[in-house]
């Protein structure tokens, strides 16, 4: 299976550099970004997989994945969040996130959910 | 009533645990990075070591950044330690800010300070003039407009300090939580000697020196 095409939405641009350097390592072939403004021209390039920050200090994660769901239903979102924020977590599933993971995360566990978010996004289509 | 104060022990604390699992979670990938480039080779390839140099000043720098951030933390955690000490207005607001820092940004609202160096050390609850300070900008924090600003300055007068907490801006008119009663927080303070008024835009703390 081709490894899947991601997008990562962050504020922190070490941590965007780093988790897209450990993903392409891997074979994905990922891009990071660090505002909306930019996350929107690679979302039109139609990603398999975004991995968006929930708590974006400038723009609220919850309404970037209602604009990426608009743009196209079937990108899959893993939401990342620095606290189990219960009702934000379980908001974003209700808005169509594919699931969610804790900051700071397991790079095996991102990896499993990005497969797993991939073969979903497939199966969609 | 008790509650009060505990809402804002909380909010401190959820803000500061958020923030460095955001520290955490950098230092963690970049860590990783390394790992990830460095495992099973002898030498590292000189288009690889950029992400190695990089990595390990983001580590550094994030460190850095914790250990000062966890030091506002421990001063504010001790403020509570008695219900009368000695401290300075400038540090005490300086902490507050910084634990703040989160929360207003996430509001787009833009915290700013000016209390003079050469007021006169307090006597007083640094802990109950902080939970004063932190009423007054979460009640503008909770209707305000993003792009907006909130501003603390201090003069002394009278045998007392005077510190002004005032927002600029217009306010939203959707209010989705709870602003407390400034009854309420006067009942609270009423353990010190400080008083607390309000209007409109406007907080006025007087605290005796």
């Amino acid at each position: 299976m081709k490894k899947a095409k991601v997008l990562i939405i962050d504020d922190e641009q070490e941590l965007v550099t780093a988790l897209t350097e450990r993903l392409n390592l891997r074979g994905y072939d990922a891009s990071g970004v660090v505002s909306l403004s930019e996350a929107i021209n690679f979302i039109k390039q139609i990603p398999d997989v975004i991995i968006l920050d929930i708590g974006l200090q400038d723009t609220d994660g919850l309404e970037v994945l209602k604009r990426i769901k608009e743009i196209n239903p079937s990108i899959q979102v893993i939401m990342l969040s620095g606290y189990g924020d219960t009702e934000r977590i379980n908001k974003s599933l209700q808005s169509g996130a594919f699931d969610y993971l804790i900051k700071p995360v397991d790079i095996e566990d991102l990896v499993s959910k990005i497969d797993s978010a991939k073969l979903k996004k497939e199966e969609s289509i | 009533m008790i509650d009060k104060p505990l809402v804002f022990v909380g909010k401190i604390i959820a803000d500061f645990t958020h923030e460095i699992n955001n520290h955490l979670a950098l230092i963690k990938e970049s860590a990783g990075l390394i790992s990830d480039i460095c495992k099973g080779k002898k030498s590292i390839d000189k288009k690889e070591m950029p992400y190695v140099v990089e990595s390990l000043e983001a580590i550094e720098n994030q460190i850095q950044k914790s250990v000062n951030f966890i030091g506002y933390f421990n001063r504010f955690a001790h403020r509570m330690d008695n219900l009368k000490s000695s401290f300075k207005l400038s540090s005490t607001v300086e902490e507050l800010f910084e634990l703040l820092k989160r929360y207003s940004s996430r509001k787009k609202v833009s915290l700013k300070y000016d209390i003079p160096e050469s007021l006169p050390d307090l006597e007083n609850s640094p802990f109950l003039l902080e939970f004063a300070i932190f009423y007054a900008i979460d009640s503008f924090l909770k209707k305000s407009k993003p792009d907006t600003n909130i501003t603390v300055t201090a003069k002394g007068e009278n045998g007392f300090v005077k510190l002004t907490v005032k927002y600029e801006g217009d306010f939203t008119e959707s209010i989705n939580q709870e602003i407390w009663q400034i009854s309420t927080i006067q009942e609270i303070l009423s353990l010190t000697n400080i008083k607390i008024t309000s209007n409109d835009k406007v907080v006025n703390i007087e605290i005796p020196v």
